[in-house]
């Protein structure tokens, strides 16, 4: 509203070049209602609009409250991730598909194929499209994918659950079960627990559950030197399970273990330290700065995976770069491992955290150091590995430089003899492996 | 400890437990070497004739340094001494040489360059070298020039991973991972894949270039660096003293011996050894890397400064901060010379900073290139001097190029008209210049391009055939050699015959 006696100024601006000036126009001003704003003045109904939102005092204040609200609403919206999802195209626009000569998807044949399942699967378990002469698209496959026509699906799920438990798949090729890959070791096995995960509603939890609560799964890792000659990779599982974690679980165990870890699920990746000077990517502004915080201490599995640089200490313990599909990492077992939980800043900061939860948890040395070692392995130290440690403590302390180790080892006070066996407790042969 | 029979007893148990546990049948017997570090050959390590893997054969080469040049180098500008181009200097690009094809920057009808810089005949075999490599042109009768490369990638990382990894998409081994894991390392305290960059950036295609692929992940190279660790976590955290560092390690074996002897797991003998061996290798890595060990006259072949850190190596861009003193690359190859001494393998050199397009400052055929030459001219010519000295050239394979040549044609994105300090040219897969040197390889010339160096002449040599040859002086058969991986017996050269040992170059 203009009060009384005002000087209105009206000022025109002609953003454009200079032949382009408005030569015939008209003004008009008004002190009536702006309900009376006629479409003949504002055809628009935009200053009628502009009035309403910025102008007139009880409408701006509810539009304002409107704006904040719709501006939250967006916020919230952007929370939620996106989910691509895959359509058929129309079939008009249907892609041709040829055949690539030896693989060479650059050389392709003339011929053009039809989507079908490979021969070697449909002689014996056809799609169900082809029998009813329903289109064959992916829908169709994913319905053969589970039909109780196809074994295949259960058998291979099963046989990767079967390899993260017992560190090898009944059938060791997990990512091949055909003419190239290995035979199983106990086909018949194999079928079972297919047959019954299907039975029971591709349930993995009951699958889990079947196998680890089973007499096998359940057998000491203890080997003599018989069994050990008669069964060198445990292929007739006499013996239970024993080998490294992941690349991501001995990050994740570490953390755990000495209470650093984070434990937020979701979100975006995040940049946990790794040395200076590795990424130096052409074309790329980006950089890897050290998270610090809650994010410096989430699961393996939400570092930032960049293919062409890769984290290091992922990488020394098997972890690909993300830049083939990899069904199975081939554990190694290198140096490079063993300076990976010795040095790097994760592995030592949870050996200075470690240490602290081990000083605060008792007044007398020997029960600190049952406490990490429950800590870290669930199970007491028997009397010749806590002899061993409490003798480590004693005599390493001449030898580090007090307040370095405790900047090492991201800790403000602490005792940083302490840290150096928690450091060996977090390297132990029994740490780094699966029981 | 190495004197415990039961210790030794159980090593050799844990040996063949890991390369059974691993799956890889003949590889596994290369793990064995490369885990035990011995000099034994993977055909001596198996117990039976039969077991000898068909692809092994007689051997020229011990070890392998590639130098890379990221970026591409100007073959025209190097080592295409072309009067006939400089007749057409300046006038239109015929378009004979345009029709059909793409290029990554050039528009339209380009004029065409010729070669900026003068050339000269050198050495017995008068071969034409410009006068931006005056060191190199010295020994240029100890080396074989390919003027005939060719490829089929006109973008960097996919040029680079073709030629590195026999695969223009990401994931395959590099050849440095296939040598490793057939002929294992000679040195128990040293990788046996080492890579090296310098000018300031990783190649464009990055760390998949010394990726180990669809091979286990012990192959892949390890980059030793000049500036921090030389090995990634190699140093000990401060204040961990070696002394420390050592009663740790201590405790910890006699923690995983009991270990041991209570579960009975080879793994464990092998991991103590591991413990052990990278112990070792915080001294030996540190100890080979050390320039400072080598004598004033070795330093004043090659350029090299111990100890220098390169402003370019921090530097966001490192392209307007090239100077000709920078001793990074210079410092590589003396390092290079030194790992392989030691029994590394494969040393791979990365030298960023190639890449001429005259577009922007720092990349320009008539500023940069002969900063980037001034940069590596001395330090190759002393490297093939030093190896020679030390009798190591005649067990040493030495390659130089980049991934793909540069046109003949000035790039006109930017300019149409030639502005100094802007002269550049573009991306050129049809025709460029590599050298090999060294072990098994016939100094002299393979090869000829056209007159205005467009097209390839005579001897045309592909990337596959260029990656065979490497495998062949290194005793690894080309065609034999494979590792069996979703169901195809993958090959370094790749499914076809394309790639052929090149016979006429070898001794």
């Amino acid at each position: 509203m203009v009060p009384a006696n005002a000087v209105l100024k009206v000022r025109m601006t002609f953003p454009y070049k200079n032949h382009l000036i408005i030569n015939a126009f008209r003004m008009s001003v008004s002190n009536k209602s702006p309900d009376l704003l006629g479409p003949e003045i504002d055809p628009q109904g935009t200053l009628r609009d502009r009035f309403v939102k910025t102008i007139h005092p009880a409408t701006r204040a509810i539009n304002e409250q409107l704006k904040r609200l719709q501006d939250q609403l967006a916020d919230l919206r952007k929370e939620i991730p996106d989910t691509p999802i895959m359509r058929e195209l129309p079939a008009d626009r249907k892609r041709e598909t040829h055949v690539h000569l030896r693989g060479n998807f650059l050389d392709q044949a003339k011929e053009i194929v039809q989507p079908r399942i490979p021969v070697a699967f449909s002689t014996e378990h056809p799609l169900d499209a082809e029998e009813t002469e329903q289109p064959i698209d992916r829908a169709a496959v994913a319905r053969w994918l589970c039909s109780d026509n196809n074994p295949l699906t259960a058998r291979v799920m099963v046989n990767r659950v079967w390899a993260r438990l017992f560190g090898m798949g009944i059938v060791e090729t997990e990512e091949d079960f055909g003419s190239q890959g290995t035979y199983p070791s106990h086909p018949q096995l194999l079928d079972w627990l297919a047959v019954d995960y299907r039975r029971n509603g591709w349930s993995l939890k009951s699958l889990l559950k079947s196998i680890v609560l089973s007499a096998t799964y359940r057998q000491t890792a203890a080997v003599d030197e018989v069994r050990l000659r008669k069964d060198p990779r445990n292929r007739w599982l006499s013996r239970g399970p024993r080998f490294r974690l992941s690349a991501e679980t001995v990050r994740d165990q570490a953390l755990a273990s000495s209470g650093l870890l984070t434990d937020r699920i979701g979100g975006p990746s995040v940049f946990p330290p790794q040395p200076p000077g590795i990424w130096k990517s052409t074309y790329s502004d980006l950089k890897w700065n050290d998270a610090d915080g809650a994010d410096r201490y989430r699961r393996g599995v939400y570092t930032f995976l960049k293919r062409t640089s890769p984290h290091p200490a992922m990488l020394a313990f098997d972890a690909g770069s993300g830049e083939v599909c990899q069904i199975r990492r081939i554990r190694t077992n290198t140096p490079m491992q063993s300076l990976v939980t010795l040095n790097d800043k994760a592995f030592f900061e949870a050996a200075g955290a470690l240490a602290a939860k081990m000083v605060a948890s008792s007044e007398r040395l020997e029960d600190q150091i049952i406490h990490g070692f429950r800590r870290v392995l669930i199970r007491k130290p028997d009397a010749a590995e806590i002899e061993r440690l409490v003798q480590l403590y004693q005599a390493v302390d001449e030898d580090l430089v007090d307040e370095q180790l405790l900047s090492s080892a991201g800790v403000q006070q602490g005792d940083s003899a302490m840290i150096a066996v928690a450091n060996v407790i977090l390297n132990l042969d029994e740490t780094l492996m699966k029981p | 400890m190495q004197s415990n029979p039961r210790f030794q007893y159980h090593q050799a148990a844990t040996r063949r437990h890991f390369f059974q546990q691993s799956g890889l049948g003949f590889g596994a017997i290369a793990l064995h070497s490369l885990l035990k570090g011995n000099t034994c050959s993977a055909a001596e390590a198996t117990d039976s004739p039969s077991d000898q893997p068909a692809y092994r054969m007689p051997a020229k080469a011990k070890s392998v340094i590639y130098l890379h040049m990221a970026g591409s180098p100007s073959q025209i500008d190097l080592f295409e001494h072309k009067p006939e181009l400089t007749r057409f200097h300046g006038q239109d690009c015929p378009q004979q040489y345009l029709e059909g094809k793409r290029f990554a920057f050039i528009k339209g009808t380009p004029k065409m360059l010729g070669p900026v810089f003068s050339y000269q005949q050198y050495g017995q075999s008068g071969q034409w070298i410009s006068e931006l490599l005056p060191e190199f042109a010295n020994v240029v009768d100890d080396v074989c020039v390919i003027r005939s490369m060719h490829t089929d990638q006109f973008n960097h990382a996919p040029a680079q991973l073709l030629l590195h990894t026999g695969n223009n998409l990401l994931g395959s081994p590099a050849i440095g991972s296939w040598i490793t894991y057939g002929l294992g390392s000679e040195n128990e305290d040293l990788p046996g894949f080492v890579v090296l960059a310098s000018g300031g950036k990783t190649p464009s295609a990055g760390k998949s270039l010394w990726g180990s692929g669809f091979l286990p992940t012990l192959y892949q190279g390890v980059q030793c660096r000049t500036d921090g660790d030389p090995i990634l976590y190699l140093s000990d955290p401060d204040g961990m003293s070696r002394q420390a560092r050592r009663k740790t390690l201590d405790a910890l074996r006699d923690l995983n011996e009991r270990q041991h002897a209570r579960i009975g797991d080879p793994e464990t003998i092998t991991r103590i050894a591991q413990f052990e061996l990278a112990f070792r290798m915080q001294m030996s890595v540190p100890e080979v890397m050390d320039l400072s060990r080598e004598s004033q006259q070795t330093l004043d072949l090659y350029g090299a400064k111990p100890g220098y850190v390169s402003q370019a190596e921090s530097s966001g861009d490192p392209r307007p901060g090239y100077r000709g003193d920078d001793a990074t690359f210079a410092n590589n190859c003396l390092l290079a010379r030194r790992l392989v001494e030691s029994g590394v393998r494969f040393v791979q050199l990365y030298d960023w900073g190639w890449d001429h397009h005259g577009s922007s400052p720092g990349e320009s055929i008539d500023e940069t290139l002969p900063i980037k030459c001034r940069q590596i001219d001395k330090a190759i010519a002393a490297l093939i001097v030093d190896l020679k000295q030390r009798g190591l050239f005649d067990s040493t394979l030495i390659v130089w190029g980049g991934e793909f040549g540069r046109t003949p044609m000035m790039q006109n994105n930017n300019n149409t008209e030639l502005v100094p300090g802007f002269i550049g040219r573009d991306h050129h897969p049809y025709a460029f210049t590599m050298w090999m040197a060294g072990a098994g390889i016939k100094p002299g010339a393979h090869g000829k391009t056209d007159e205005i160096g467009y097209y390839i002449g005579e001897d045309p040599v592909n990337i596959r055939s260029l990656q065979a040859t490497i495998l062949h002086l290194m005793g690894l058969n080309p065609k034999t050699f494979h590792y069996t991986y979703q169901g195809l017996n993958q090959r370094l050269i790749g499914p076809t015959d394309d790639g052929q040992v090149l016979e006429s170059i070898l001794t």
